[in-house]
């Protein structure tokens, strides 16, 4: 009965905060953007200069100059993100968010624009893990990095590697370098940061997909007139082309979900 | 061409040469080979040499500078190993995490109580842990300079897991430690230290499989390796440790491996660096700059040949033509006489035959003008009219008349040919020139012949009436036989030429007289004359002497020719029976005697006669139907029909 209430209760919430978001965005003029500034070719800082780049950068601005709003950039990470979102601290989350049944529970998402599997990363100076199958290996330490999506996956496949989840930024990265880890899972645009950044590193595949995971926009829960206006604007940058020509512009066109 | 070509094509010359090109070109080529190998084999051992001394060089500053930072480090916790430090949480695992976090030289810190249990550690992991006796650095060994201690390389990842079941291959650590004395007990401080580090960085460095980069500590283990293409079985540690106990840096030659070592001895820490450099690897790597160097001078090699053969074929072309050209020369040079002359007229050129036939000597001939010849019989017009063909580049043709060294005079037929260089312009003329002379006496002696020939045949003709002919017979009478022979004792004084007569006596005319009459013996004459005067020429005379004897006079001929008209006489006058009357027929021979000789007088002619005479009564005598002269008798062609 209480129960029967409060679903009630909630409903009306839902009712009442309808089209909230293209309201406040119409008012301030101001469309806010949740995004992970370590996110190469995604959203990424570029620490010489200070300003943003990537692929949903661009993207976030396209759908700002498309609601006559300018975005206004929150930083966040993939812990904090879903709070975030329900907080109200952000209208959208564009910052190639991996959904999950976890995750679609908090938070709307809008249909995918990217695909991408898993990789690893491991250091040149290890030369004994030459394929995925080398990985899951007892005394292997895997690296993740806390609140992706990678974190309960590793949890759930790894059998004999043990598994390190770890929240400091570039801390996956130190982890396998000094050699207190053997690799840190990654998806595919932070892999093509390795491959640009650190000579260090060296990628591994998986041989066979390990679980190829759809990125999309997330946004708050319950806001349909907004997730609507998401997905139009989705839709439209895959039938104009727009997102190919910018995923082209970030090394990320093979991982495009062209519908 | 030239025309007096004397420089003989030399064929074995020019093969030989051929051939010395070819080898020439290809002793270039193969050397250039073997230079440019040798070269490349130096200029490479050369850079490995400076490569791996570069290599220990950077690397050696590398692994110390990395290793202050280690002592740093353990300088600083340390110094914050004060006595109540682990209980007022100034010294925490968090806070040394902290320390470590953005260092990937170090995997963990740990303090360990004398009895070896770690108390302490950035790693929750290691607490607790008894790190056995001998596998971290046996504090009682005597520290470096800075209290610094290194170890064993362990195949762990950190302190945890000594002791505990095998761990992967790959993942080893090395410790570095230090003392401090802490409440009367001495504790000691464990960097867990990632040799990784250094492979990393060199394998960034060095994608080079003909080098190999190690890491020994002063024990002679190696701490790290590169990409392992040097085994671990060859026993370099120690020859290392050899090395450097004499020198700091330095390149040796190992024993027992065909290796180059440079290595470099850390000035504050126990390790040494080497750089080992392996030429048979290079070697390998030469293999294919080999083979594109080989592959080149083929090339160049194919190349030459066939350019060489082309030429050759271009020379044996030219040989042939120039052969030709030469043997052609030689034919017209035999042939003909030849002169070359500057187109101002000097004589640069003239063959034997041109010398021989004027008489001078070459060097009289060469450098002078065509004057040198000149009989002066020509008009300047002629020069003139010669000179304009020649200069507007025409061929000209004419006969000469031309002075001999002796005065005396030559005929030439000469054609002159201007000789234009490649560009068209005048460079020479060449003339040939062919001898006349001859024929132009011969053909003056030829006219005079013919005009005194024709003199006779007029004097015949003229002759030719009543008063000097024979009625009966038509003859010449004596008479005309008189006039003739006045003509051509003439024409014999002149020209220096024999006379020849023939007497003719038809064999027993007076039995044709006697047995058939006057009138039988009158048209035995008649027809026997006209047979005779048939096989006679228009310049020769058949006169009647009287009776039955007749004469032939044959000016301008020899007993030879005169012999061949005389045996005509005879077969014409037994060629077929007289028909004399209704059915009656005779047959009729004639005897002849023949006398030859140069008149220059009457007398002399008369003499002949007297010859001929007496040649004829030997005819007779012999017994007829033939022709006798002085020495000899012939019989008629025909004897056999003529009996």
């Amino acid at each position: 009965m209480w129960l029967s209430v409060i679903a009630l209760a909630l409903s009306a919430m839902t009712q009442v905060s309808h089209a909230w978001v293209l309201e406040r965005v119409a008012a301030t003029g101001a469309l806010r953007v949740c995004i992970w500034p370590e996110y190469f070719g995604i959203s990424y800082r570029n620490p010489r200069t200070n300003t943003l780049h990537g692929l949903d950068i661009e993207l976030s601005r396209a759908l700002a100059d498309e609601l006559g709003a300018t975005p206004e950039y929150v930083e966040t990470d993939f812990i904090r993100l879903f709070a975030d979102l329900a907080g109200r601290r952000c209208d959208i989350a564009m910052m190639a968010v991996g959904v999950t049944p976890e995750r679609a529970r908090v938070a709307d998402f809008s249909r995918p624009y990217l695909r991408s599997d898993v990789y690893a990363i491991a250091s040149r100076a290890n030369r004994a893990i030459k394929s995925w199958a080398d990985i899951d290996q007892p005394g292997r330490v895997v690296v993740v990095q806390k609140g992706t999506f990678m974190e309960p996956l590793m949890r759930r496949t790894l059998v004999r590697a043990s598994l390190l989840a770890v929240s400091r930024p570039a801390e996956r990265e130190r982890e396998v370098e000094s050699g207190r880890a053997d690799v840190f899972i990654t998806d595919y645009p932070y892999s093509q940061r390795m491959l640009a950044n650190a000579d260090w590193a060296r990628i591994i595949a998986p041989d066979q997909p390990v679980q190829p995971t759809d990125y999309a926009y997330a946004v708050p829960k319950g806001d349909s007139a907004w997730l609507d206006r998401v997905e139009r604007f989705v839709s439209r940058i895959k039938q104009d082309g727009r997102l190919a020509v910018v995923a082209g512009r970030h090394n990320l066109l093979p991982i495009v979900v062209r519908d | 061409m030239t025309v007096g070509f004397d420089k003989p094509a030399e064929p074995r010359r020019y093969r030989l040469l051929f051939l010395g090109m070819l080898a020439g070109a290809l002793a270039l080529i193969w050397s250039a080979w073997w230079v440019g190998l040798r070269f490349v084999e130096q200029s490479a051992e050369a850079s490995l040499r400076k490569r791996i001394d570069l290599d220990s060089l950077l690397l050696e500053d590398h692994v110390s500078r990395t290793l202050d930072i280690v002592t740093a480090r353990l300088q600083s916790v340390v110094a914050l190993t004060r006595p109540g430090a682990l209980d007022a949480g100034s010294l925490s695992p968090a806070g040394l995490d902290e320390l470590i976090f953005e260092d990937r030289m170090l995997r963990s810190l740990s303090l360990v109580d004398p009895a070896g249990q770690v108390i302490l550690s950035s790693n929750p992991a290691n607490l607790g842990t008894r790190v056995p006796a001998g596998t971290v650095p046996d504090p009682a060994a005597p520290a470096g300079r800075d209290g610094m201690r290194f170890g064993q390389l362990l195949p762990y990842r950190d302190l945890f897991q000594i002791g505990t079941a095998k761990q992967p291959p790959d993942v080893r650590l090395w410790v570095a430690s230090r003392s401090v004395d802490l409440d009367g007990r001495t504790l000691h401080w464990l960097a867990v230290l990632n040799p990784s580090v250094f492979e990393n960085l060199w394998s960034r460095l060095d994608e080079d499989e003909a080098t190999e980069l190690a890491l020994f500590d002063y024990r002679g283990q190696r701490i790290a390796t590169h990409h392992g293409v040097v085994p671990e079985s060859v026993p370099l540690g120690r020859e290392l440790i050899a090395q450097a106990e004499t020198r700091m840096n330095g390149s040796f030659e190992p024993a027992g491996a065909p290796l180059w070592v440079s290595f470099r001895a850390s000035t504050k820490h126990p390790v040494i660096v080497a750089s080992i450099g392996d030429p048979g690897r290079l070697q390998l790597q030469l293999a294919a700059e080999r083979g594109g160097f080989t592959f080149a001078a083929l090339a160049a090699t194919a190349l030459v040949m066939l350019a060489v053969a082309l030429l050759y074929r271009g020379y044996l072309k030219y040989e042939a033509s120039v052969l030709e050209t030469a043997n052609q020369a030689r034919a017209i040079g035999a042939h003909l006489m030849s002169s070359e002359s500057t187109p101002d007229g000097r004589i640069i050129r003239v063959n034997d035959a041109l010398l021989q036939a004027t008489g001078f000597t070459r060097d009289e001939v060469l450098g002078q003008t065509h004057r040198l010849f000149n009989s002066g019989l020509h008009t300047a017009e002629f020069y003139a009219g010669m000179w304009k063909t020649l200069a507007s580049g025409r061929i000209w043709k004419g006969t000469f008349r031309n002075r001999r060294r002796d005065g005396t005079h030559l005929w030439f037929n000469a054609t002159i040919m201007p000789f234009h260089d490649a560009w068209g312009h005048m460079e020479r003329y060449v003339a040939l020139y062919t001898d006349v002379s001859e024929s132009i006496v011969l053909a003056e002696r030829f006219e005079k012949e013919r005009r005194m020939r024709h003199e006779l045949v007029r004097v015949n003709r003229d002759l030719a009436n009543h008063a000097n002919t024979d009625p009966l017979t038509g003859a010449a009478s004596r008479r005309a036989f008189d006039a003739f022979t006045r003509q051509a004792i003439e024409v014999c004084r002149e020209q220096a030429r024999p006379l020849t007569l023939l007497l003719l006596d038809l064999d027993g005319f007076k039995q044709v007289n006697d047995l058939h009459g006057h009138a039988a013996g009158d048209e035995v004459l008649r027809i026997v004359t006209r047979r005779w005067a048939a096989e006679i020429r228009g310049s020769d005379l058949l006169a009647r002497l009287g009776g039955e004897e007749f004469c032939v006079v044959l000016p301008d001929t020899p007993a030879s020719d005169a012999l061949a008209v005389a045996e005509g006489l005879l077969a014409a006058t037994a060629s077929a029976p007289v028909h004399i009357g209704s059915s009656e027929y005779l047959h009729i021979t004639v005897s002849v005697g023949m006398a030859s000789g140069v008149i220059r007088a009457r007398g002399e002619l008369d003499h002949l006669l007297q010859e001929a005479d007496a040649a004829l009564y030997q005819a007779k005598h012999a017994g007829r139907n033939r022709v006798c002269a002085a020495e000899s008798c012939e019989l008629p062609r025909l004897q056999s029909s003529g009996r």
